[in-house]
């Protein structure tokens, strides 16, 4: 089936398409976002309002297809099915980026839903390597891998998440989606200088950044995207534009998620940095 | 350790916490951290048990409305320690609560629960589908006036059978007066169609005669049997609304 498309991104700032704002978005305003992100996976089955959202949306926005549950760090094989999905919908939407997580989430038959981190070892980054050759050339595409929210570190790491990620575009082709949130959350908990991350990444291969809000508690921070953006965050922001400028830009709202108002907000206040 | 058998200890650790593969995987973390070792595990651990809770509390709206917080919270307990994700999509989780709760201690308390499981299920599922368009009310009526003309339902819709007043028990949650759970009789049979109507689904009930014809348009048959073979017991009112439902929703197919 076709769906008609559009592929004028008209500014870099999007959004997240959330089923709480579906009944406002099937009004089909005029909004300040100028593109959407979906979370693939949930698109896979439905055929009902979910989809045919997402395909009226289509045809004024360009779309980012995010995954959750591809697993690249994974050491079983990869869930096939699961790949011709992923595929199947990429044709269908043509989205201008997709992207998954740099992570393993479960093993066969059981999916933890959560991205947990590697050990930063040459071992993983061939692994790695390997699979993600693997997936793209499955997929036909070239995939960008986010960084997380990490709240362990491995004591066989044998190099920093900067430099394994570094080293991770050389040896593949693949593109980076960059959270800022993760940088930030990662660095006050392992107390590390968030500049020293963002000195190591190659923009060059840096295709689309992540902002969202974190939560505190019992002095650590959680990646929760169920805030507003913090001052901290904002620097940070400010610090990527001096290095790049123009990244599309998602802001991220997922617990407590607010009116789209107030999201369109976020994203006027991000314009005028 | 190697990864892969981290990765194999540490996920089974988040689905079944215990002291002692514990102990192995947080001694594989590095200290300095904020977190302790032990703390950062718990995140993953309890966020696995917050995650699938929230897939099912999203799904089963109507139980949670009414055994409350509390019980809801047990009862998603209970369903993760048994069945574990294996979907890449977390709002697919909870396909066996209705088989669960056959044998689960609540539904000695609250004996809807499996029937009201079932339902929400099924309202999830249909929720997905395609909208398929049937016939028009037009084009039935010129149907019942040929001699072999076979029909059956679209796929969009869903016959159901109750032993309790479901529909009613489901809708409970979008009420506002708080005392109408109590005053509902809820123990009494149900006889249900469930159908897409446009983004939304929608619920019809219907008499005990209207579920028998219908039954048979499940399965397809020539329009012209419902007249002959059955129900004799069946008034005009039943079977011109039935038709009305049928006709007004385009739920049936010619084939």
């Amino acid at each position: 089936m076709k769906i008609p498309k559009t592929s004028k991104l008209t500014n870099i700032f999007g959004l997240g398409l959330r089923s709480p704002h579906y009944s406002y978005l099937e009004l089909q305003p005029a909004t300040s976002a100028g593109w959407f992100e979906v979370i693939s996976e949930n698109y896979f089955q439905t055929r009902g309002r979910p989809r045919q959202i997402l395909e009226t949306l289509r045809a004024d926005y360009p779309i980012s297809c995010h995954g959750v549950s591809l697993s690249i760090a994974s050491y079983e094989d990869f869930d096939w099915a699961y790949l011709h999905d992923l595929k199947k919908f990429y044709n269908e939407i043509e989205p201008f980026i997709v992207s998954d997580h740099l992570c393993f989430t479960g093993l066969q038959n059981n999916n933890t839903h959560n991205l947990l981190p590697v050990a930063y070892t040459q071992e993983n980054l061939n692994h790695l390597s390997e699979r993600i050759d693997k997936v793209q050339n499955f997929l036909g595409r070239t995939l960008a891998f986010e960084n997380l929210s990490a709240y362990f570190n491995y004591q066989a790491s044998t190099m920093t998440e900067w430099d394994f990620i570094a080293e991770l575009t050389k040896k593949t082709d693949c593109n980076l989606l960059l959270d800022l949130n993760n940088i930030f959350v990662n660095s006050y908990n392992h107390q590390f200088d968030s500049d020293d991350f963002l000195n190591a990444i190659p923009f060059e291969r840096v295709k689309e950044l992540h902002l969202a809000g974190f939560r505190e508690r019992d002095g650590f921070y959680f990646d929760t995207h169920s805030n507003p953006l913090y001052p901290e965050l904002v620097e940070l922001y400010k610090k990527v534009l001096k290095i790049k400028k123009n990244i599309p830009t998602l802001y991220e709202w997922d617990e407590d998620i607010p009116s789209f108002e107030i999201l369109e907000n976020q994203i006027k206040t991000l314009m005028n940095l | 350790m190697d990864q892969k058998t981290f990765n194999q200890k540490i996920v089974n650790l988040i689905r079944t916490p215990n002291s002692v593969d514990q102990v192995e995987i947080v001694s594989q973390f590095r200290l300095g951290s904020k977190l302790s070792p032990h703390n950062a595990l718990g995140v993953y651990q309890e966020d696995y048990q917050a995650r699938l809770t929230e897939a099912l509390k999203n799904t089963y709206r109507a139980i949670h409305f009414i055994i409350g917080d509390d019980d809801f919270f047990h009862l998603a307990s209970d369903y993760i320690k048994i069945y574990s994700s294996n979907f890449s999509n977390l709002d697919n989780y909870g396909n066996h609560l209705s088989f669960f709760l056959t044998t689960h201690p609540l539904s000695d308390e609250y004996i809807i629960l499996p029937e009201l499981a079932n339902f929400e299920w099924l309202y999830r599922e249909v929720f997905h589908l395609k909208q398929d368009e049937g016939l028009d009310g037009e084009a039935l009526k010129n149907l019942l006036t040929i001699d072999q003309a076979f029909v059956k339902m679209v796929n969009s819709t869903r016959v159901l059978n109750y032993n309790y007043m479901i529909s009613d028990l489901f809708n409970l949650k979008d009420k506002t007066h708080s005392d109408e759970e109590a005053q509902l009789d809820f123990d009494k049979p149900q006889h249900l169609l469930m159908s897409k109507n446009g983004t939304q689904v929608k619920t019809y009930i219907l008499t005990i005669n209207q579920w028998i014809i219908i039954q048979k348009f499940v399965t397809g048959c020539n329009i012209q049997d419902i007249f002959n073979t059955t129900l004799t017991a069946i008034t005009p009112d039943e079977i011109q609304s039935l038709f009305q439902i049928l006709g007004g929703e385009r739920l049936l197919l010619q084939y």
